[in-house]
């Protein structure tokens, strides 16, 4: 029989799936929004500078 | 003939025991003569082996082997009359041995380390004598820690003994110069032969010896372009001059890829009038639980003013390192080195071997995201569901609320198997002793991906640094880049005080949850410190 290849989403949506079956209706789902943009402003600027690095031509000896 | 020298056949051989008061200072001046002064990596070698309870030394000319040969015969092609090389293999053990038989008797886990001597009589130049390479097994302190070392097979009397460390390595300057060195200890890590030598490194530069020859160095392009052919991936870091923009501590860098078992090389600046560089592989550090540092200002790592915390890599003091100038294995404080745009323009007292200019992190080819990214999107992920676990009186929940308003939650980054973090999972018991629930378990080792991934551990102070645990991780995917939109593609699931977190649809608009009660309500041990088998 042909191995069946799950995605990433259906994969973790399968561990999801069963752990929630395990918790015997013990589970608290809730809506959580990030709080601010730190992070997405920081990984943008992070992006910036390794691109200008990998740039760079320092020379070793 | 053997593709190594270390495993090579050897032309003649001298067992030497070397207990005190044998001199290994005399052993050097008697051996090598007017060369001696040339050979400082080699004393710090043998100063090593003394530490380590050297009790023998095992010296063997060595008839021929193929690295050798294409060094020697790429040194002919910038000296056309070079024709005469001598290299010597070091053995050292701990056990007492006078014959050949004595040494057939010899356990394996008493092999402390090889060193390889290369002489190379080049007209013109002199005769030059170096440390061609070598492995020592790792030091006796308990505070270091080196991950990710290789095994390397030794041949001593025609039998093989294994060292595990990170290969060091001298440069010779006609054929290789320091970079090629500090990348061949890298490399190593990566490549499919489990080492790389000089003349691939070379090839892949365009460097023949001929019209081109390693005069000019490697630039820092170029050492990049050589560990990725190798087959890592690597994350650099430009210090040389100042920048506007975001730039994290150069130190992120380097402790991201040597806490998850890479190396990372330094590249520092030089009183060279040329302006050139020098580079050194890094792949241990020091840890210690009573470093004061972390509870300064300084320690705090802010990616914004809502997200800070405090970095692992606050208890580390020293890098652990290789220098081809100086020898193996030293440690280099961490607070004497600053990044070199931050001297520029100024009177100071740093001097210029203590300025970084560049850092280069490696992790395997197939890693898209580094550990600063993962760090800082982990941060994002546990910094917002952290303050909304459910409510059931859980002391440990209450307290890592405490600790995030006053931005003291530690971060901890690395990289691991996904099935890895099942494993760890099972290993681990919660200050009362309670362990993960095991039909979780179970649902995690049938359904987790097979590939690397980020784990960012969650502790705080003290917790963290003396008693090695935390109260929970976030898995990030590692092999699919990390986005800027938060679009949940690298989100795996999160674990805190009794709680797993896994994402149930919404996208970053409107992110739902599934809390689901782990079993283990308060901390538990960190990865790599469990105390269950």
């Amino acid at each position: 029989m042909p191995q069946v290849t799950m995605s990433f989403e259906q994969r973790r949506k399968v561990l999801l799936n069963r752990m929630t079956a395990h918790a015997k209706g013990q589970t608290v789902k809730k809506v959580i929004r990030f709080q601010n943009d730190d992070v997405p402003q920081f990984l943008r600027g992070l992006e910036r500078f390794e691109k200008e690095s990998r740039r760079s031509r320092l020379v070793v000896k | 003939m053997e593709q190594y020298a270390r495993i090579s056949t050897a032309a003649s051989r001298e067992i030497i025991p070397i207990a005190r008061p044998y001199s290994l200072f005399d052993f050097l001046r008697k051996k090598f003569g007017p060369l001696e002064p040339l050979l400082e990596p080699l004393h710090r070698i043998l100063s090593q082996v003394r530490a380590g309870n050297g009790q023998t030394m095992v010296v063997e000319e060595l008839a021929a082997a193929e690295d050798l040969r294409q060094e020697n015969e790429d040194i002919a092609k910038c000296f056309p009359g070079f024709t005469t090389s001598r290299a010597y293999r070091l053995s050292f053990f701990c056990k007492p041995v006078f014959t050949l038989r004595g040494l057939r008797g010899v356990a394996a886990d008493q092999f402390i380390g090889y060193a390889i001597v290369k002489q190379d009589d080049v007209p013109s130049r002199g005769p030059v004598v170096r440390v061609y390479e070598s492995v020592l097994r790792g030091s006796r302190h308990r505070h270091n820690y080196v991950r990710g070392q290789q095994q390397w097979a030794c041949a001593v009397a025609g039998r093989l003994f294994k060292v595990a460390g990170y290969m060091y390595a001298q440069q010779n300057g006609v054929t290789n110069v320091c970079a090629h060195v500090a990348l061949r200890t890298a490399a190593a890590r990566f490549h499919k032969d489990g080492d790389m030598l000089y003349r691939e490194m070379n090839q892949l530069v365009g460097i023949d010896h001929v019209a081109r020859t390693v005069a000019d160095g490697l630039d820092t392009k170029q050492m990049v372009q050589i560990l990725e052919a190798s087959g890592a991936r690597c994350f650099a870091g430009d210090y040389s001059k100042p920048t506007a923009g975001t730039r994290p501590p150069f130190q992120k860098f380097l402790y991201g890829s040597i806490e998850s078992g890479y190396p990372a090389i330094i590249v520092f600046a030089t009183t060279d009038a040329s302006g050139s560089y020098h580079a050194v592989p890094v792949y241990g550090h020091t840890f210690s639980e009573d470093t004061w540092v972390p509870d300064a200002d300084f320690s705090y790592f802010k990616i914004g003013t809502g997200t800070q915390y405090i970095p692992s890599e606050s208890w580390l003091s020293m890098f652990i390192a290789h220098d081809d100038n100086w020898g193996s294995n030293f440690c280099i404080p961490r607070h004497y080195l600053s990044p070199q745009s931050a001297l520029v323009g100024t009177s100071t007292s740093v001097p210029p071997t203590a300025a970084v200019a560049y850092v280069i992190g490696t992790f395997p080819r197939q890693v898209k995201v580094n550990s600063i990214v993962a760090e800082a999107v982990g941060a994002d992920y546990l910094f917002t569901i952290h303050p909304q676990l459910p409510t059931d009186g859980n002391p440990w929940s209450q307290r890592l609320r405490e600790y995030a308003n006053t931005n003291r939650l530690i971060l901890r980054p690395l990289l691991v198997e996904a099935g890895d973090y099942q494993k760890h999972l099972t290993r681990v018991r919660d200050w009362d002793g309670s362990a993960i629930r095991t039909d979780l378990l179970a649902a995690l080792r049938t359904s987790l991906p097979s590939e690397k991934v980020w784990m960012i551990e969650l502790s705080v102070p003290n917790l963290f640094s003396a008693n090695k645990r935390k109260v929970g991780e976030v898995l990030l995917r590692a092999e699919v880049s990390a986005s800027p939109k938060r679009d949940f593609s690298n989100f795996l699931l999160a674990r805190l005080p009794g709680y797993f977190a896994l994402y149930d649809g919404g996208g970053a608009v409107n992110p739902k949850y599934q809390f689901i009660p782990s079993g283990a309500p308060s901390h538990v041990e960190l990865y790599g410190c469990e105390e269950h088998p």
